[in-house]
């Protein structure tokens, strides 16, 4: 990112004894959590729980009827809104761009309202459009309009962030996408946020979603904070049954999102594709893996019964090779092990090369011993 | 492709035509006498036809400059929250007074206003206010109202939500009232002559009075001509702003 | 956002209580000793002090509706109607009887009262005051039966004989007979204009949408027709008409002639034809291609299809388009008067002839009330003749 995010920037958001009332109509009711600096908490609940009316309380697109919202300790409402709105990014589904102007003017909006050059605009835009995987070329001069549902998200996200806001509110951001394209836009959104380290607040409806994004999850129900936490601990002890039925009876799956390969897998048994295989030195093994030379899997070499000692490559079935990579999850490990006949699978870098493998005993071990 | 020649052909040959009727007397004389072999008195002498353009081309543009701004502003005032309370009642009253007839408006400025130039101006730009504040609500109300939050949301203060969201998102619906009010005011003044505005329904009138179809020929080839050539360059305006339809195919 | 319901001040009642205030300071009416007198102007106060704090009260009243701290805004739409509705029989009573008094004062026996600047704002006021409620409302009995009662009233006061003395009325008594003769007219141009254009409309529109190449021919024309002015049409048909009937003299004695009710009606008919063609146009472009198809899937004939899926759809827009056209056609027959046809606009441009304002209020009035009903009456039954949820109950 060009070192934009260098200047240490402390930002924390604080929401105590926040209510907000439309007449008679309670939309939330005295509502306190925090969102430390740097970490993305997720807005959850059920529609109608007050979660985007929370959020539009931060760039006082609303104002609370009572209670404090805060940015690093001071009342959002001490801050002229427009001024305050220009270091908050806001990213909405996707028909918040604006139709009439092209991809490169819609990132460079904010930019533009502070007075920023149009040469830096430009630029600036072409290093967001890279980070979100756009090229710049080719998407610069587009209108909205000839973008796909997926990618008009992205240049969203990519507005959201042109002035290099230190925080960001997303409203159900990738809610008008296909799923398919979603779980991409969330993948590329943590590999992002990795990088910039924003203070973000998330609205969703979609668990999963909630599940694989937040460092931390705001549960809301009829305007009331009902439990937060990280999404383990909201996954493994539900505050009380309105959390345990909201989460849904597939917790313990979805609990399994939150775990990365790289952190559970343990080494894989490998042989060379021309070597031979005696299966006396793999006795504790029901699987060894194949791979060519520059260590890249090629396919599994499962014991049943074979003869003991045979060429690798003949011993090898390429129909099990399927694998998960290093940064995928401890749930697709799971899915990717019931797909196949073997009681587990390799797992492999961005370059195909074996690194390890996943078998029922990591995923039993990120299970919590006693699920209620 | 070819329509399109087509229609530029014929746009270019009526502009030409139009230009030799008014200000060539020779062509006139020919095509009326073409038409009109047994008619003597061809030519209307009292005035001349270019002068008759000009009254009738500063009434109608005097009055429609001021129905735009005059128009621009009530729609936009109706549009902001200040003014919101009054949206509905602008809208209807504005259909309301698009049932009475043009001609009814001019002659009740009459009784007002008297004689001549400056009532039918007035006329022209009570009326002609009608389609713009329509155009100017409906435009802006047809603003998604998700993309203008989007613009406050990025910190745009109301007077750029207005002027880089709403007014360029609507603009073609705009200056299509803007279109429509001309339009109306060009065919409008034609019956301005009958309180004595001059313009190109004075020598229509004399026709008629006169029983000379060549008179009445002269002012209608010639209104309807410059009504044609207007609505045309408008019509070029209005390709110049941004269209929620067209862009969708390119 | 806000909200609009619990808002304490209805902004625009009370604006229309203060032109209506504004109104009550200026001259309601003009006494003349003849047609052509200048006159002198009368205010409410100057007719009677009781009317003059009668009109104020109700002002008074319909503001204090329009502030009411904590009423609802629907519970502020009957009073405000009813206190307008007042004020609008007292306005009209009023000028009429108090007009009476002054000629009687002055013994200005031809003479007559011009209703003024005052007369107009407090009608303007009342307008506002109506339209704004009567929109708030989402009572269809409320929505129906104002704008009838308003009328009620005016009706009663003119049979009553009550506003006798008002100038245009005066005018209207000169000339009773030609005034049937010159509506009949009007109603009978305007509808025989616009039958056509439904007629050779609704079949265009259809071949328009059907016949990909003809469309844009075919609105080129329909839409260049609009655009020339509505008095150079009519003189473009003269012309041609006037040649015809001098070749074939059996057409004159048909009554085909260059001036008079043909070229009107040949002209009004090619204005009235861009409504309808258009709607029937958009009526068969909007049209959910799955609804037809499901209508085919459920084994419906052509002529079924046609009666009970595409008609009904299509069949509101296509009402629309009828309605924006007979309200266009209804003004424009009064230019008609210019090229010798009958009508209303013979008053009008009568009255523009001898500088005769009450003869042009007279001309317009009918006119305007004719394209306001015609307006009504369509929307109505665009409303309830066709099936699918009515507003108000929706």
């Amino acid at each position: 990112m060009g070192g934009t995010g260098a200047e240490a920037r402390y930002s924390v958001i604080e929401f105590e004894n926040v209510s907000k009332h439309y007449g008679s109509t309670v939309a939330l009711d005295d509502v306190s959590f925090t969102v430390p600096d740097g970490t993305v908490s997720v807005l959850i609940g059920p529609s109608g729980c007050g979660k985007s009316t929370s959020l539009k309380l931060v760039n006082r697109l609303l104002e609370p009827t009572d209670g404090y919202v805060r940015v690093d300790g001071t009342p959002v409402r001490e801050f002229p809104p427009q001024i305050l709105r220009r270091g908050i990014g806001y990213v909405i589904q996707s028909v918040g761009l604006l139709p009439h102007m092209t991809v490169e003017e819609n990132i460079g909006l904010v930019p533009k309202l502070l007075g920023r050059h149009k040469r830096d605009r430009s630029r600036r835009a072409g290093e967001l459009l890279d980070l979100i995987g756009l090229s710049p070329d080719e998407y610069r001069n587009k209108y909205p309009i000839q973008l796909s549902g997926g990618e008009a998200q992205r240049v969203g996200v990519a507005r959201a962030l042109a002035a290099d806001p230190p925080i960001l509110l997303m409203d159900e951001p990738f809610g008008a996408v296909d799923p398919l394209n979603r779980e991409t836009l969330q993948q590329e959104f943590i590999s992002i946020q990795r990088k910039l380290r924003k203070t973000v607040i998330f609205v969703t409806h979609d668990l999963d979603e909630a599940v694989r994004v937040a460092d931390r999850i705001v549960l809301m129900r009829d305007g009331k904070v009902v439990q937060t936490g990280a999404p383990e601990e909201i996954l493994g002890a539900p505050a009380n049954d309105f959390v345990r039925e909201f989460v849904g009876s597939d917790r313990a799956l979805k609990r399994l999102a939150r775990f990365i390969v790289g952190d559970f897998m343990i080494d894989a048994p490998s042989v060379d594709r021309g070597a031979r295989l005696d299966w006396n030195e793999y006795r504790d093994f029901e699987v060894v893996y194949v791979t060519d030379d520059h260590r890249r899997l090629l396919g599994a070499a499962p014991r049943n019964g074979r003869a003991e000692v045979s060429s690798a490559g003949d011993a090898m079935d390429d129909a099990l090779v399927g694998a998960v990579s290093l940064g995928s999850t401890l749930r697709d490990a799971l899915a990717e092990i019931l797909n196949t006949e073997l009681a587990e699978t390799p797992v492999v870098d961005e370059h195909g090369h074996l690194v390890g493998r996943i078998t029922m005993t990591e995923i039993y071990s990120a299970t919590p011993r006693r699920i209620v | 492709m070819t329509s399109r020649a087509i229609r530029t052909t014929f746009q270019i040959v009526l502009l030409l035509f139009l230009l030799l009727f008014v200000y060539m007397l020779d062509f006139r004389l020919g095509v009326l006498r073409l038409l009109f072999p047994a008619q003597r008195e061809l030519i209307y002498q009292r005035v001349t036809l270019p002068t008759l353009v000009i009254q009738h081309m500063r009434m109608v543009a005097i009055s429609s400059a001021g129905a735009t701004v005059v128009g621009l502003f009530i729609g936009v005032a109706v549009t902001r929250p200040a003014g919101r309370d009054f949206l509905p009642l602008a809208r209807d009253l504005s259909s309301f007074a698009q049932t009475f007839p043009p001609a009814a408006v001019l002659a009740l400025a009459f009784p007002v206003l008297g004689f001549g130039f400056q009532p039918t101006v007035a006329a022209l730009f009570v009326f002609g206010l009608l389609p713009v504040i329509n155009n100017t609500i409906s435009g802006i109300e047809s603003v998604d109202s998700r993309i203008v939050e989007a613009s406050v949301g990025q910190g745009m203060t109301q007077r750029q939500v207005l002027f880089r969201t709403e007014l360029p998102l609507s603009a073609r619906v705009i200056v299509a009232g803007i279109r429509t009010s001309v339009i109306i005011n060009i065919g409008t003044a034609t019956i301005g002559s009958t309180i004595g505005a001059g313009g190109l329904g004075t020598v229509i009138i004399a026709g008629l009075v006169r029983n000379n179809t060549a008179f009445v020929l002269t002012g209608a080839i010639t209104a309807a001509g410059i009504a044609f050539v207007v609505d045309w360059v408008f019509g070029r305006i209005e390709t110049l702003f941004y269209d929620p339809r067209e862009r969708v195919t390119t | 956002m806000i909200d609009r319901d619990r808002s304490v001040v209805d902004k625009v009642i009370l604006s229309g209580a203060l032109v209506g205030g504004a109104g009550l300071l200026l001259p309601v009416f003009i006494v003349k000793e003849h047609r052509l007198d200048a006159g002198f102007p009368v205010s409410f106060a100057g007719m009677s002090l009781p009317l003059f704090f009668s009109a104020l009260a109700l002002l008074i009243a319909i503001a204090v509706v329009g502030v009411l701290p904590g009423l609802r805004r629907r519970s502020r739409n009957l009073p405000a109607v009813l206190a307008a509705l007042g004020l609008f029989a007292l306005l009209w009573a009023g000028t009429g009887i108090s007009g009476a008094a002054e000629l009687a004062e002055y013994g200005f026996e031809r003479g007559r009262v011009s209703p003024s600047s005052g007369f107009w704002i407090v009608l303007l006021a009342i307008l506002i005051v109506v339209t704004h409620s009567v929109k708030q409302s989402t009572s269809v009995w409320l929505r129906g039966c104002v704008p009838l009662a308003f009328v009620a009233t005016l009706v009663v006061l003119f049979v009553g004989g009550v506003i006798d003395d008002l100038a245009f009325v005066r005018e209207y008594y000169t000339r009773e007979d030609r005034f049937v003769r010159e509506l009949t007219a009007h109603i009978g141009i305007a509808a025989g204009a616009v039958a056509a254009a439904v007629a050779v409309g609704v079949p265009t529109g259809i071949v328009a949408y059907r016949i990909r190449s003809l469309e844009r021919p075919l609105f080129a024309v329909v839409n260049g027709v609009q655009t020339i002015p509505s008095l150079a049409l009519f003189g473009l048909m003269i012309a041609p008409l006037a040649l015809i009937s001098q070749r074939f003299p059996v057409l004159r004695e048909l009554g085909i002639r260059g001036v008079g009710n043909t070229p009107a009606l040949l002209a009004l008919f090619l204005y009235a034809l861009l409504p309808i063609v258009r709607n029937t146009y958009t009526s068969l472009a909007v049209m959910d291609p799955a609804v037809i198809h499901a209508g085919t899937g459920m084994g419906m004939t052509r002529r079924q299809l046609m009666w009970q899926v595409e008609v009904p759809i299509s069949l509101p827009i296509i009402l629309a388009g009828v309605r924006v056209s007979i309200v266009q056609t209804i003004g424009n027959t009064t230019v008609a008067a210019l090229i010798g046809a009958g009508g209303l606009g013979n008053f009008v441009f009568q009255g523009l002839g001898q500088a005769a304002p009450d003869l042009i209020v007279m001309g317009v009035i009918p006119i305007v009330i004719l394209a306001l009903l015609a307006d009504r009456i369509f929307q109505l039954i665009s409303e309830w003749a066709v099936p699918g949820p009515k507003r108000g109950t929706a």
